[in-house]
């Protein structure tokens, strides 16, 4: 039997948006407001967090990746408490001067100001106690990416981090097992939940209206904490409907709801920041699981091949599962696994109104196929990294992107790594910071909501998360993320005391 | 179709063909006995088969199939009575397929998986230098003192 709940809010997802609103939105609790956050995935703490690759596939969306139809590239993303802040290394990033500002002027939205989100940048980053640490958090992995590239004269910086008392592990990416990874599941939940706020884990909305919402409560998983409410279907009332389901289920859930009048645009113009893992094998031992496993990046070619390339690293399955071809080549190469060095390239992909996410026959599908820009970017971008560590004193270097498995000199790379070998489906680019499908603008033809994250034509339905952004943030989204969602809430805020 | 003995997602022949094409993808070699046809890394993959959308087991289930019979049309034979180099060209020639895109993508599918069976299981951490978990942390720590263990 299906059972009514009644809230003044209901927000769909706890990731950094959901997380945002909910610690926003806590003080009004304590007037008698109801609100209640909930999630699709299991509700890890972080006792609950054992650094086994297999066990924490259960915190990532489909257990694993998304491929997108054209299996051009794969898109990670986290459905778990906390939200993909559970799963990421911490980087902090404020979004590029002018990027709001450009979103302002393209998009007809002059009540989102530049002024106002940087302001509200630095209120979060001391809220999440983000900083940029000390060289004693440089590992092997980290030193030999810094050398590379101060040895080529390619700037080398320092990722702001938000993190506390940090261990060092170096499981970041498998969900932080001490808590000191200041994301939603640390910051934002637990005190949204101190005030009153509700957290309904292993919930499944199917669909939003005006007005509410219906789902699934699921039992939760062994080895998770449980919610209070038991498992079944579930009606809820709710003023406000606030969607923060992350880039992929957002605009999935809105299409799969059939909303009257929404726009044509939802699903549309994603950008997914495409990017490729490369390995270096080093003379030296690396062991790269210890320590910060992510401290610096260059931007050397940022503005003029529309890249980064950061330190990485990856456990063992991860880094396999990166490396070309089968059998005994790329086993060789794992059995130096500790003296592997791990970077990451990634792409500034710009919006198209044929990258998509779609809903078809019951089902979310990722449509989207890199651009030449894109593919000629990541080509650049391996061919650089290799530089890096050829400029370290790498012995070889392997790029997905290369016509053999791996390269021994940094004179072979540029006919070594080419755009050939980018077949879809061989290689598969990875994406871990989907954003887009519900973009913010005036124009209901050509966007999903206004300025407040409102859906056209439904007031009462926000969204609060990656999908309102029109264009990629062209840094890591996170930060950017709880801006927007803080603003959101404030409107909502707003809208409710009036 | 009744899953093997132990087994949530594979058949008795749908484990017999992925061990075949696992072991080809991480070979066992006299440094390191067990590949990724092993039983430890065989139960691995299993779990993770088990918990994917039923669509993406039911693609990969048609798949094993197919690599079974492909091998017919040219070796006159099923993949897993081939000798490990037949094997290994039959996988290679779906790795790199021009023509059809979900034989490459089927491949990547089955290769992750046989992966995550191998390099997720610890007996294959000594080999590659890596320490696994950090054993202090909360989630070890809770259990041993579960356990009445400092």
């Amino acid at each position: 039997m299906t059972r009514t709940l009644d809230y003044d809010v209901l927000i769909i997802g706890s990731g950094a948006g959901g997380g945002t609103v909910a610690e926003r939105l806590s003080k009004l609790c304590a007037q008698g407001m109801r609100i209640a956050v909930v999630e699709a995935g299991p509700w890890y703490r972080r006792e609950h967090f054992n650094m086994r690759e297999p066990d924490m596939l259960s915190l990532f969306l489909d257990r694993g990746a998304v491929p997108a139809k054209s299996f051009d590239i794969a898109v990670t993303a986290a459905q778990c408490v906390g939200g993909s802040t559970s799963v990421y290394t911490g980087v902090t990033f404020r979004a590029p001067e002018g990027l709001i500002a450009g979103w302002s002027r393209d998009f007809g939205l002059p009540e989102l100001t530049e002024a106002d989100v940087h302001s509200r940048f630095a209120r979060l980053e001391a809220a999440i106690d983000a900083h940029v640490p000390g060289r004693d958090y440089e590992n092997e992995n980290n030193r030999v990416f810094r050398q590379g590239c101060e040895q080529l004269g390619w700037p080398v910086k320092q990722f702001q981090l938000n993190i506390k008392q940090c261990e060092r592990c170096g499981f970041c990416n498998l969900g932080c097992p001490y808590g000191a990874k200041r994301g939603t599941l640390e910051v934002q939940l637990p005190a949204a939940l101190a005030a009153g706020v509700e957290l309904i884990p292993n919930c499944r909305i199917e669909c939003v209206r005006d007005g509410g919402a219906e789902g699934v409560i699921s039992p939760a998983p062994s080895g998770t904490q449980a919610g209070e409410h038991e498992p079944g279907p579930v009606r809820f009332n709710a003023k406000v409907v606030v969607v923060a389901a992350g880039t992929l289920n957002s605009s999935a859930l809105l299409l799969r709801s059939q909303l009257p009048e929404l726009s044509p645009a939802c699903g549309k113009y994603l950008t997914l920041h495409p990017a490729l893992t490369s390995f270096a094998r080093m003379e030296q031992d690396v062991r790269g699981w210890g320590g910060f496993p992510k401290l610096y990046y260059t931007d050397q070619f940022s503005s003029s091949d529309h890249y980064y390339i950061e330190t990485a690293f990856y456990f063992p399955f991860m880094t396999a599962r990166s490396l070309p071809g089968f059998g005994a080549e790329p086993k060789r190469f794992m059995q130096a696994y500790s003296q592997l060095a791990c970077a990451l390239t990634l792409v500034h992909d710009e919006p198209a109104e044929h990258n998509a996410i779609r809903w078809e026959h019951g089902r979310r599908v990722l449509d989207y196929r890199l651009s030449v820009a894109s593919k000629t970017a990541l080509v650049h971008a391996q061919r650089s990294a290799g530089r890096i560590y050829f400029g370290a004193g790498a012995l070889e270097y392997v790029s997905l992107l290369g016509k053999r498995f791996s390269v021994s000199r940094e004179r072979e790379l540029d006919d070594a790594i080419t755009l050939d070998a980018l077949v879809p489906g061989k290689v598969v680019v990875s994406s871990a910071h989907p954003m887009g499908g519900c973009r913010m603008g005036k124009d209901p033809a050509t966007s999903v909501t206004n300025a407040w994250g409102q859906v056209h034509g439904h007031p009462s339905v926000v969204v609060a998360d990656a999908s309102l952004m029109p264009t990629s943030s062209k840094v890591n989204p996170y930060l950017t993320i709880m801006a927007l969602a803080d603003r959101v809430a404030e409107g909502i805020e707003h809208r409710l005391t009036r | 179709m009744m899953n093997a003995p132990g087994f949530r997602f594979f058949t008795p022949q749908t484990a017999e063909i992925f061990a075949s094409i696992a072991a080809c993808i991480v070979p066992a070699s006299a440094d390191t006995p067990d590949g990724a046809g092993s039983a430890a890394a065989l139960a691995v993959a299993d779990r993770a088969l088990s918990e994917r959308p039923a669509q993406d087991r039911k693609l990969l289930t048609i798949f094993l199939s197919l690599i079974e019979r492909l091998p017919l049309l040219r070796y006159g034979r099923p993949f897993t009575k081939l000798p490990q180099d037949k094997q290994i060209k039959v996988l290679a020639f779906l790795e790199s397929n021009r023509w059809v895109p979900a034989l490459r993508q089927g491949f990547f599918g089955v290769k992750t998986f046989a992966l995550l069976g191998y390099y997720g299981h610890p007996s294959s951490f000594p080999a590659l230098g890596y320490p696994g978990p950090r054993l202090d942390a909360p989630y070890y720590r809770v259990r041993r003192e579960g356990e009445g263990r400092p």
